[in-house]
Order: C-alpha cells, then structure tokens, then sequence
C-alpha cells in the first residue's frame, strides 16, 4: 500500500533523523571563507555539516566540543587557519592545547576521540573544505550513529 | 570635512596606505585600473617569511569597522574607503592639500547594485578568452578573476566581448548593460599617494629560456597559480605539459634583473624562490628542488634563518647564473649545463621556474607623466625625501615596488610611512568614532525573518514554504516574509517596511554569503542596529554547496540556530575609552628622532627618553651626517611639545594602550609620565670585531672608521697601494645568524670613494652574498667598473690574516697582501634587549630584536597594542629604511593618539564581575594586552577598545566569567542544541 | 644533597616530637599561627589555626585521616586579602600540590605564608578510621609501623594506595620520616630561602645531609605504587570505559556537586553550572527530550562531569576527596585519576612540581601535539 502524506512525511523525518550529522566549529577568517569559496565554485560536499562561524579555534571552549557531543552530534570538526596565519597570532596553537585535552578525555573515557577532528583549512582552500567534509561524513557514518545520542543521560 | 587622499592602486602599498590613512579619520579613494582589487598580492597565497598568508593582519585594531571583518582576499571594506574600481587617472593638477584629480571609471558592463553574484551570465558567456590572472587555461569574456573577487560584481572584458547578449537575457536582475559608457568624476583631494605596483618581467624575450615556447618553463607568478587551491590544477604540483607530478624542478634567480639593460635587483626573487621552493617541498615531499642563484639576497629580519630552514629541508643551492635551457622534445624535461666538482655537468629537471623580475607597470609612465613625477632610467618612481616616499611632485606620494623593487614588509612599511606624509601636518582631533547604532531599549526580542528567493536560487534547492513553516511560531519570531531579491534597493525596502508594521526589533535574514551584499543590504536598513541583523547563509552555505540530500533538512537546522542566536542578543551601547594624548619615545637616535619629529610636527606631546648625554645614537659618530643629525636635534629642542630627558631610562612601565604610565629616571630625578602610545627605538650596538688581528694591528679598521678617517685625514691614502675589505664580520655566522643589511652597500660606497681618490689603488672585496638589493645593485657594477676585484668565501673561519706591521689575508682563493683591512661589521642587538622586553612586557625574536606584531603585514606594531618598533631596535637597517620606520611608527602612533575617544567595537569580550574568580588566566592568555588584573578587586578588567574579540580569553575560563559578545555560553550552547 | 637538619629525640614517640616542633616555632614566634591537622571533638582530625603553643598537643599531624584538601582551606583564608603576620601550613604532599597550583592561579597568597609539608604514607576513609579510634591504638603508630616495613595496609584509602607522592615535589619546608630512623629522628628540610630562615630562627644551623637511605626508600614505595596505579587504570579501562558502562558508573549521580565543592583545585567562584546559562527555560528541555523520545532530568549531569575533567584535569592532584565527600558511590576518583594522569602526561605537565611553570591551558609550543592536528590533505 502506497504510504498516506503523513506517513510519508513521518518515513522523511526519520530518515532525516538518523542522517549524520557533524557540528563545525569554523573560524571567521580562514574555513568560513573556504566553506564560502566551496559553495561559490559548486564543490559539493554533504549536508551533514552544520556550522557554527567563531571569530577564531581559539573561541572554541571545551565545553562546546563536550555539549555537542553530549547532545547527540555524530562528530565535531573543529577547523580554523594554518599553524602562522592565524588573525590573531597564536590562537589556533590556544586551540590545539584545548582539543588535545578534549581527545584524550574521550579516549580515557570510551567516548571515541575520533569523533572529534581539528584541521587547518586556509581562506583559499575551498576544494579541501569540502573534501575534507566528505571525509569526515564518511569516516563519522561509518562509526555510526554517535552511542550518547539516544540515552536518557546527558 | 577636511579633504582626503587619492590612493591609485589597490595592491599590497594600496591596501595598507588605504587602511593607515581610513584610520586617521580621512577620506579615501581608492581607484585600481583594474575591476577587480588586490593587485599582485592576491595571486600570491603564501608569503615568505612564514609560508603562510597573514593579509587579514593589515586591518585595524582599533576602531574596528566590524563589517569589514573577513579574509582581505575576498573583501575589502572600511566606512571611510571608497573603492572605484575599473578607473584611472586622467588629470592632475594643483599643489599639496588642494589637488583637483579627474579620474575616469571604465565600463564595468555589470551595474553592481543590481549584481546578485548568480554566476549565470559568466555559465552562458560563449567567448573564452586567455585567463591572465590564473595564467593557465581560459575565461570568460564577462567573469571575475577569481571566486568571490573584490567586489564579488563580474566585469566585462571589452575587447573580448562579442555583445551577443547572451547574458543580458539570463540576468535575472537586468543588471547587465553592454551600453554602458565610461564615467568621469571629479575628486578633491589633499594628496595622492601612488601604488600601482609592478608588472612580472616577461620572459619571453630571452628567448635562451624558452618561456612560452617550453610548456614546462613557468614564471614565478604562474607557479603560484599552478599550486594555489583556485588555480587551474587545485593545490597540486602539475607539470603544464602532460600533467605529471614533477620529481626534479629547478628555480632559475635573476631572470630579468642584474644585467646590462636592466642593472638593478628585484630584492624579491631569492626570498620568494627560496618559499616556493619550501612551499613545493611541503606539497610534495620528495621532491627535489635545486635553486641557481648569484646571491642569495636574504638580507632582511629572519630571513638568514629562513634560508637555514630551507638547507635543512633539503632545498639545493648551487651558485651561478644558469645562461641557457634547453628542452627535450620527448619528454618536454628541461636540460641546463651547470659547475659539479670542477666539470661543466648537464642537469635535467621535469620543471624549471623563472624567477623574474619586477617592472614598472605598463601604463605607469603616462601615469607619472599625469602627475608629473620623474622617473628614473628603468621607468621607477624617483624619490627625493629622506624616508624615501615623496616624488618630484609635491602632493604626490610613492609606496611599493614603483619606486624601487621590494618585498612585502618593506612595502607595508613605506606604504606606512606615505600615510603619514600623504595626510600633512594637520592634526585632526577625530571628535567622534564611527558607527553607533541606535539603543534598542531591552524588551522580548521580535524577530522578523526574511528569507531571500535570490531570483529563484534558493528555491532551486530548498522548499521555502516548508522553510516558512518551519520558522513561524518559533519562540522569539514575529513575522516571516520572502523576498525575490534583497540586495535590490526597492525590494529592500519595501520588506523592511513591512517588517516595522510588525514592530519588529531583531532580522534575520536568509540569503547568500554575508560578505557578499550584507553591506548593501545595511545601506537600506539604516534604522536597525546591525548587531541585531542575523545572517544565514542559504545559498552558498547550503544550496550551492550540497547536492539534495539532507539540504531541507539542514536549511531549516540554520535558521533555527540563527534564531536561537539572535534571541539572545541585546543591543549593545557605545562604549567608549579614553586616549591620552602623548607619546613616549624610547630612544633619541635616528629612529627616535624622526618619530620624535613626526609627532610633534603633528601637535603630538612627545617624551624622548636617551641614556647617553646627548642625542644622535649612532649617528653622532657618523661625519658625514653631522649637519643632519644638527638640524634634527635643533628641531627638537626648540619644539616646546617635546620634553628631552638626558641620561635618563624608563625603569617602571605599566598600563595599557591609550593610558600607559612610565617612570623616567635620570641623573637629576624621577619623573612620571602618563602617555597613550610608546615608540621603542633603543636601536642597535655596532659588532666590534674580535678577530682579523683587529685591535691588534692598527691597519685593520672597521668600515665606519674607514669613513671617520677619511674625513678626518687619519687614513693617508697616500701611503696605501692596497685595501682589503671583509664582509660579513659578525653577521650570517652561527653566533649572528642574520645579516646586517647595510654593510655590502656602505662597503661598496666607501671603496668607490676611495678609488676615486686614487684609480691606482688596489681594492679586493672578500665576501658571501653581496646584498646590494634594488636599485644598489648599480654601486656593485660600477664597483666592478672601477676595476674592485671580488672573491668569495664561504666560510669566515677560512680567511686568515697576518703580519706585524703589513698584512696579508688568507682566503681560499687568494693571498693579498695589503696595507689597509677595512671589516664590514655588522649590528647585533642592544644588550639592554631583554630587560628592556620584560619593562614593556613584549618578546624578543630569536635573534635577539622585538618582535613585531606580524613580519610582513604589521612590521612596526608590537604584539601588544600601543607599542611601536623602529629602528635597530627592530632589525638592522639602512639610514633611510630608519627614517621610514621612525615616520611609519609615527603614523600608527598617531592612529591611536589622533582619538579622543577609543570605540568599543561589538565583537569584544568581557567580565561577568560577580562570578570572575580572579585567576588570571584570561589576562595571562591574551596577547594584544586588552585585560590587565585588577589587584585591588581580584578580577579580570577588559579595555574593550583594545579587544580584538578572539575569545581565547573566554575559551579557557572555566565558568564563564569571561565571554565574547557575540558568542556566549549561552547562544553557542542553544545552537548546539538545534542543530543536531 | 639536601640542605637541612635532622632534630633528634628521646624518650617519646615522632608524634610527640613533631609537636614538640610546633610549640617551639610558636614559642619563638616563628609563626604566629600555625594551620595543621587538629584533633576535634570527638577524636576525628580536622584542621585548625593554632596560635596557643600551649594547645600545640592536640595537634595530629600524623593522623592517616585527611577530611577535606587543606589547600581549600588556604584558598578560603587567603585569598581576598593574605595574613598581616607570618603563618604555617603544615600540608599533606596532596594538599602541597594543590597549594601550588592554587597559587598559580592567584587563590592562595603567598605572602607571609610558609608552607610546611610532612611525609604521608597514606590516609584511611571515615568508616576505617572510626574503628581504628574505637580499637584503642593510635592509628597514627599503627600506620608509622607498617609503613616503615614497607607493608601497604590494605585498608588505606584507594587514592592513597596508588599515590606516587609520598613526599611533596615542592614546599618551603618538607618534614620526613620515611625512609629513615623515625624513633629516634625527623629531618627538617629546607628547599628555599625562606624555608631555611626558619630553620636558623630554631637556632640551628643548616647543614647539607646524604639521604641516600632515604631516596631509595622513597623509589621503592613509589615503585610499588606504580605496580598498584596500572592496575586501577586497567580496571577502569575494562569496567569504566565506553558509554554504557561510564553511564553506569555514574548512574546514582545525583548532582549535588559535593565533589567540585571539596576538590582543591576547583576554584571557581560560582560553578559554571550553577550559572545564569544552565538556568534553562522549558522548551529547551522539552527539545531534549522530544529528541531522544525521554530526558533524564535533571538534564547535563554527564555534561557536568566531562566538562569538570576539561577545567581541572591539568591541576587534579588525585587527592581522591571527591571520591570521599560523594554520598552515592560514583567512582569519581576512578574515572579522574585515570583521565587527569593522561592529561597531564599529554602536556608532561605535573602539578605541584614547580611554582614557576605554566599552567598548560594558558600557554602552547609551537612544536607539539601534533597528533591532535589532521594532516593536511
């Protein structure tokens, strides 16, 4: 039997629902205008990225990285400028530091430090935006579903 | 309004003048024959010396005009810079604070506020034409240079239009007008400064090297193409001819410069092989790179090291000028004979890079011509005052590779220096700061979203009903409306209309990329304050960059996280800080002395603080500057602004940018002082040589005595029949690892005087690299002329010298005996450096000088805001790259010193009091020193004016207490929350 | 080589002979207070401000049991505004680290405060503690004896059994006994100016002293403890690690944050999650739970923990009250020792160690860590 409208619509969200999906924590300069150019020159790369735009790496707080995780994300891509071309001189190796606690918090703990990936996108680097965000995706669905996404505790 | 500055040229000079003289509160009109800006720079991804870009570091830190914020290669904004792009110079004419300048738009055939950035018109263009931007492959006849191009707009090329009107028809806006005629505008300004930049020499006509003939024979320029991200092949290494990933390349220096014609030296070219050759070796790393030079020019701050980085990394240097290539039809591989153990070998490579020259560019003679500026033999722009920015023409000024070949910091550093002069003596108290928006009094946010059809884009992709749907009713959203295109004035105002009947105090807005036409759209929307206009990117983020899957899905996510993001944001006062007004100067010796003077010939108070007894530094015991340094000191001695403290140290400093406080401490007292900005120009010590028997026997002296005696009649030339000159004494060895930038030419011009006072007169100059970079390059071939003879060395530790009375020097290559050893020492860095660094809380390169905010974009700021480097303090320099220093310190003193007040900007962060546990971390953390530690209260204080608005200071407090406008706790964690 | 001085005695036990030490640096007004393990009402240990020489015998600093990190007590005391007159802290090699940290991050002054800390072989939980007081001997005597023939009780409390510093790495002054003729004599050691002013202000001379015996049995303990601390993190590897079972582990949490309140180096004025931004408005947590179908309430509580281990994990000295102050047995010692040791390994960053070095979350290296990183593509 062919499905009702809202049977349909309720098959679409469900599979939406466990679609991956991958927080970006992207910095102002550098991947934000490569995630721009990618669109611009028609790379494509997967939906599954949502972005968050933070002035640099360095604004990312643990607790960020945590809470996505925590709150069901199925991966979290920290990216921001090269090692020497950050805006703000140093604040990517700032972030370096917060996510190599993070990473070995989630190792020590069981959570999958895979989930998490800090890369170092330049402002012209849009092609390896996206196919970075293909790689991502992929490696993450993979893994599957993240296993903090359906319990009762956060 | 006091008039403002014509800049011509929107390169690296025209950019950072644009930005230094916007930020002194005047007017700028910036043209650029182009219609798309950024000159050379933007085919360059990655500059020397940190193989990285770092362009955005040029922007202002103070007063920060927030909605330029962005990659500078992508977008260009600041209240005060007006951009006329696709325009030149017509006609010229007045003096010096009152110039009438005719300028003349071209065509662009694209109206750019009805441009919606679709692309379509450059999808149907049928003609393709040679891309002379990406070098290889095509274009087309309307198009941008490069993805998202300032401005984001498409230009019409004319000669290759076909005016088929193909892309009139898509436009969806009617934007395109291929009858479009050129315009002419009349512009008042005081002055003008002139950067148009240079031309890559083209190679083709040493036919000996077969550009254009020999696929795999590329310039420089076309190299960086090959490997940037948006260049033809994507960030790999690709030979042209079959696409093969090369194993061997070659770098071929001085293609185009030091030779008959063209007897000067680019200053560039070994620098920027030596980063292409690293920059290759990083992209592949089995690569093998050899570079064939005549010297290796690496004259400037870190760049000894940065060749020592490249000698590790295994990048092969072999010396001589390769005079030939040949090409091997079968494979396109190209041969070259070069030197191996004493035998002429013949080397194959699979790619051969030109490093070529710079020119004036084309068009530049009619261009001085205009502004009746002389140029010299080669076409560059002559100079004629001390620091070296002031043309023939008064009025007009010069940065960058158009009066001289130059790398980047010393174009960012005279383009400095041009601003300075380029705005006069007028001293402007800028009364108010720019853009306040109006207070939007606390109550329950109302959000009015628009969401932006883009002419039927957004919908190509995403189900906009549904979209509407999803977005109506939310907590915190009022109203929602479409809109087919927002950037158009009309419909931009007919939807914001609507959304006020609605009372709405916040927007958001889903459209394109925000630094695209968020600006535009900002024009229309005068009432609102922009902090509460959200942006979400529907086009680029979402449609154009996904396929269908997931794309609805993630639209609706979008919005939803912007919502949650405005809802929680409140419109912000003004705020403000105060600028004390004066000037601390540090040091009165060159450097001092000009930023002295530049300031207090701007009404600036100014404290000039020396150890010694007497002001000059070096310079006092320079004969041949007596009456210079005379008049300098005069100057400053009779300006009753300037307060001159003798015998005198700073021994306590605190504070931070616009209220500093210093004690002075001299021979009769203390004193107090509170200043807005500080200039460091504590310079450098001379080397004082321990070997060549220096000291030891009385005929070997040091280049600077050479000088004295000659003035002084202590070196009889009559008994001389043969000198000897070293370079390089204590410079590029491993206990100075730099080189000392001045001593090839000051060698050069004592040897040139002495043969002229007797032709007879033997002279052998024994050195590493001659770094007669620029136009200095001549001093060498008239050097050579005169019949000096040169030998290389490599190592010094190979030269000996002997003798008791007479001496004889022991090189490799040969024994001289002579009558008179003249060392070219060098400089090594005060040895007050490191305490002077931890008084003013700054850091030391690892050489031992300041260190400067950013190498090539900021090489006079410190790190920490308000501190500025000059001089020898900051590297060594010649007399006039000093001067331009002091002047360019000048200047950016006198952008913070010229406020009466300092602006908050939005983006900044700050302390929750209550909840701040007084660790110190946060102050710890930042580098511009915008927080300070509140003793007293055991919390953290933010000077908001200063904040740069990086959020490393919030990301590591634990609780919150410290937190980014813009990006709290609180909204990130909400968008977290809707995205998943 | 160490700089100090060994203070024989006779006739009475070390216990007696340290309080010995606190009156006379009282009575010489060394120090006008001295703030050390006290016996309260009741016979439990807790600390207190001694000022009366006269009261220096219901002092206990040997005592195995450790209420609360004293450096929280430092933190409390000193921080708004240090003491007029020259105090003494007499510190656990714990509580030590702690205070090092905390005066790196400005919670502790420093001025006119010595820091006094004494050898610890271990301290026991309330529960053991109460039966040793009950069964009539002095637990600190009982603990001396095992010690000294390096026997580990096995009753001592966890964190303690895998403590690998028995002796601070930093303090003014380090009193020992381990590792040396405990009956008969103490050693007063000196490790910075001030530490060896007071000596002198004992009227004794500071001499330089072989402690070879001593360092040996120092390697020894520690190496035993290290033996006993992989197989804890072998344990938390196999029942602690992964979701299921770390959300089992944590399971009785009920978020009184007890833990946060007694650990030393947690030192924020109001805990982040007790702020304005976890005061959440319904729909948020309606969101949650629409989401995953069902939200534990209150929501955030695994959240607390991980995010704890970001903030403090650099600074945890693995003191172990955390674990002793929960009410409903939630491993929290387990799960911080294990993370907070690979932490600190990541940045070989050791708390405590050093007054002069940074702490890692405020600096960076150019070169490092360069497996956080991905590798360009």
């Amino acid at each position: 039997m062919p499905y009702t409208k809202d049977q349909a619509k309720k098959k679409r969200d469900e599979e939406d629902k466990d679609d991956t999906k991958i927080i970006g924590f992207f910095c102002n300069w550098c991947t934000s205008t490569a995630a721009d150019l990618a669109g611009t020159t028609r790379k494509e790369y997967p939906a599954s990225i949502r972005p968050i735009r933070v002035m640099c790496t360095g604004t990312v707080d643990p607790v960020y990285v945590l809470d996505a995780l925590v709150k069901g994300a199925d991966g979290v891509w920290v990216s921001g400028c090269d090692l020497g071309e950050c805006h703000y001189v140093n604040g990517n190796y700032k972030a370096r530091r917060r996510i190599g606690i993070i990473k070995t918090i989630l190792d020590v703990l069981g959570l999958d430090s895979g989930r998490v990936y800090l890369t170092w996108i330049s402002a012209s680097e849009g092609p390896q935006f996206a196919a970075w965000a293909k790689r991502i995706t992929e490696e993450i669905a993979k893994k599957g579903r993240n296993p903090l996404a359906d319990k009762l505790t956060t | 309004m006091k008039k403002g500055v014509l800049i011509i040229g929107s390169g690296v000079g025209g950019l950072k003048a644009s930005l230094e003289v916007a930020s002194r509160g005047r007017q700028v009109y910036l043209i650029d024959r182009s219609p798309f800006f950024g000159g050379e720079i933007v085919k360059i991804e990655r500059q020397f010396p940190t193989n990285r870009c770092s362009l955005c570091q040029m922007l202002p830190t103070t007063n920060r005009a927030e909605e330029g914020e962005y990659c500078l290669r992508r977008d260009f904004y600041h209240p005060l810079i007006e951009l006329i792009p696709g325009a030149e110079l017509t006609a010229f004419s007045g003096d010096e604070g009152n110039v009438k300048a005719l300028v003349r738009t071209k065509a662009r055939g694209v109206q750019e506020e009805l441009c919606t950035g679709c692309q379509r018109c450059i999808e149907v263009c049928p003609k393709e034409v040679a891309d002379e931007f990406n070098c290889f492959g095509t274009r087309k006849a309307v198009s941008w240079r490069a993805p998202q191009p300032i401005p984001p707009i498409p230009a019409v090329d004319w000669e290759a239009c076909t005016r088929c009107g193909k892309c009139v028809e898509i436009c969806p806006t009617g934007a395109i007008d291929l009858q479009m005629a050129d315009a002419e505008r009349e512009l008042q300004v005081r002055s003008v400064i002139l950067a148009p930049g240079f031309d890559e020499f083209d190679p083709s006509i040493l036919t000996q090297y077969g550009h254009g003939r020999w696929k795999n024979v590329v310039t420089s320029i076309e190299w960086e193409r090959m490997v940037s991200p948006l260049g033809p092949f994507g960030e790999r290494m690709k030979r042209p001819s079959d696409g093969k990933v090369p194993e061997k390349a070659a770098f071929l220096l001085c293609v185009g410069s030091r030779e008959h014609r063209w007897d000067f030296c680019s200053a560039a070219c070994c620098m920027y092989a030596v980063k292409e050759a690293l920059l290759a070796k990083e992209l592949q790393g089995d690569l093998e790179v050899t570079i064939f030079y005549m010297d290796l020019r690496a004259f400037g701050k870190g760049y000894e090291r940065y060749l020592e980085q490249a000698k590790a990394k295994g990048v092969r240097f072999v010396r001589g000028r390769i005079p030939r290539l040949w090409e091997d039809p079968q494979t396109r591989n190209l041969i070259l004979s070069t030197f191996e153990d004493g035998h002429v070998v013949k080397e194959e490579f699979d790619l051969c890079v030109l490093a070529t020259g710079q020119r004036p560019p084309r068009g530049s003679a009619e261009l001085a011509g205009i502004l009746g500026a002389d140029l010299n033999e080669w076409g560059f722009c002559k100079t004629v005052d001390p620091a070296g920015v002031a043309t023939t023409r008064p009025g007009v000024y010069v940065c960058g590779s158009f009066s001289e070949p130059k790398d980047i910091p010393d174009t960012v550093t005279q383009a400095t220096a041009c601003a300075l002069k380029a705005l006069g003596r007028e001293r402007k108290k800028i009364p108010r700061p720019l853009g306040e928006g109006e207070r939007v009094p606390d109550e329950e946010p109302r959000i009015g979203v628009m969401i932006c059809q883009c002419n039927g884009e957004v919908s190509r992709g995403v189900d906009v009903e549904k979209l509407r749907g999803a977005v109506s009713g939310r907590p915190g959203v009022s109203a929602v409306c479409e809109v087919a295109a927002l950037c158009v004035q009309d419909q931009a105002k007919g939807v914001l209309g609507e959304m006020r009947k609605q009372a709405v105090n916040r927007l958001l807005i889903c459209a394109c990329s925000p630094y695209w036409f968020r600006r535009r759209f900002l024009e229309n929307a005068v009432a609102t304050d922009p902090w509460l206009i959200e942006w979400v990117d529907l086009r680029e983020g979402v449609i154009h960059a996904h396929g269908h899957k997931g794309v609805q899905q993630k639209a609706e996510a979008m919005v939803r996280m912007a919502i949650e993001r405005l809802r929680r944001k409140d419109s912000i006062p003004a705020r403000f800080a105060s600028v004390k007004g004066s000037a601390l100067v540090v040091g009165g010796g060159l450097a001092g002395l000009t930023a002295t003077s530049a300031l207090a010939d701007r009404g600036v108070e100014v404290h000039l603080v020396e150890q010694e007894a007497e002001l000059g530094g070096v310079l006092k015991a320079m004969p041949d500057k007596v009456e210079f340094l005379a008049e300098y000191v005069k100057g400053i001695e009779g300006n009753a602004l300037v307060q001159v403290y003798l015998n005198s140290e700073v021994t306590e400093f605190r504070g931070q940018a616009g209220d500093f406080w210093a004690l002075i401490k001299g021979a009769d007292g203390e004193r107090e002082v509170g200043v807005g900005t500080v200039v460091l120009a504590t310079g450098a010590e001379e080397y004082h040589p321990k070997a060549f028997l220096y000291g030891k026997n009385k005929r070997v002296i040091t280049q600077r005595e050479l000088k004295k005696g000659l003035v002084s009649g202590a070196v009889h030339l009559e008994k001389i029949r043969s000198v000897v000159m070293i370079q390089c004494v204590g410079s590029r060895d491993t206990e100075h690892p730099w080189c000392s930038r001045f001593c090839c030419t000051e060698a050069l011009e004592n040897a040139l005087v002495l043969k002229s006072k007797n032709p007879e007169l033997e002279i052998f100059v024994l050195f590493k690299d001659m770094m007669t970079y620029g136009f200095k390059e001549r001093l060498y071939s008239r050097a050579r002329d005169a019949g000096i003879i040169f030998f290389r060395y490599e190592d010094r530790e190979e030269i000996r010298v002997q003798g008791t009375d007479r001496l004889q020097v022991v090189s490799p290559e040969a024994k001289l005996d002579c009558d008179l050893l003249v060392l070219s020492t060098g400089v090594i860095p005060n040895r007050e450096n490191q305490s002077l660094a931890e008084l003013f809380e700054l850091e030391l390169t690892k050489d031992g000088f300041f260190k400067e905010a950013e190498v090539k974009f900021r090489p006079v700021d410190a790190l920490r805001e308000g501190i500025y480097l000059c001089g020898g303090a900051h590297s060594p320099r010649t007399w006039q790259e000093v001067i331009q220093q002091g002047e360019a310190a000048a200047q950016r003193a006198l952008v913070l010193l010229e406020q009466e007040r300092l602006l908050a900007p939005h983006v900044v962060s700050q302390v929750h009091e209550r909840r701040c546990s007084g660790c110190g971390l946060c102050v710890e953390a930042c580098s511009y020193g915008a927080r300070i530690f509140d003793e007293e209260h055991m919390v953290a204080v933010v000077k908001e004016a200063l904040c740069q608005g990086c959020g490393v200071c919030t990301s590591l407090c634990p609780n919150g207490a410290a937190f980014l406008q813009g990006y709290t706790e609180d909204q990130i964690m909400a968008m977290i929350e809707h995205a998943v | 080589m160490a700089r100090g001085v060994f203070k024989e005695y006779k006739g009475k036990e070390l216990a007696q002979a340290l309080q010995d030490l606190w009156r006379e640096l009282l009575d010489r007004s060394v120090f006008k207070a001295i703030l050390l393990p006290m016996e309260v009402e009741g016979g439990l240990v807790a600390p207190g401000l001694l000022t009366d020489p006269d009261r220096a015998r219901e002092s206990r600093a040997l005592n195995p049991y450790m209420p609360v990190n004293t450096a929280r007590v430092l933190q409390m005391m000193t921080k708004t505004m240090p003491p007029s007159e020259s105090v003494a802290v007499v510190l656990r090699p714990c509580e030590a680290r702690a205070v090092v940290e905390l005066v790196k991050l400005k919670q502790v002054a420093q001025a006119n405060l010595t820091v006094i800390s004494i050898d610890c072989p271990g301290t026991y939980a309330l529960e053991e503690y109460r039966k040793m007081l009950d069964g009539g001997k002095d637990p600190g005597t009982l603990l001396m004896e095992r010690a000294s023939q390096g026997d580990e009780d096995e009753q001592l409390r966890e964190s303690c059994r895998i403590c690998l510093y028995p002796r601070a790495p930093w303090a003014d002054i380090r009193i020992g006994f381990l590792g040396l003729d405990y009956r008969r004599r103490f050693l007063i050691e000196a490790l910075t100016e001030s530490g060896e002013q007071v000596i002198r202000e004992l009227a004794v001379e500071v001499a330089d002293l072989p402690l070879k015996e001593r360092e040996a049995f120092l390697e020894e303990l520690r190496a035993k403890r290290k033996e006993s601390e992989q197989r804890v993190f072998k344990d938390q590897q196999e029942h602690l690690r992964g979701a299921d079972k770390l959300l089992t582990a944590l399971s009785s949490c009920i978020g009184c944050h007890n833990c946060m309140t007694v650990c030393p180096v947690c030192y924020c004025k109001e805990c982040f999650f007790k702020s304005p931004t976890f005061e959440m408005e319904a729909d948020r947590y309606m969101g949650l739970a629409k989401k995953r179908g069902a939200a534990r309430m209150p929501s955030d509580m695994l959240l607390f923990h991980v995010t704890r281990m970001a903030h403090m994990a650099t600074s945890c000295v693995q003191c172990g009250m955390c674990e002793e102050a929960c009410p409903m047995e939630v491993p929290v010692f387990r799960l911080f020792k294990a993370v907070s040791t690979q932490v600190q390994a990541l940045f070989t960053y050791e708390p405590g160690r050093d007054l002069e070095e940074e702490i890692p979350v405020a600096a960076f290296r150019e070169e490092e860590l360069e497996k956080v990183q991905e590798p360009k593509i």
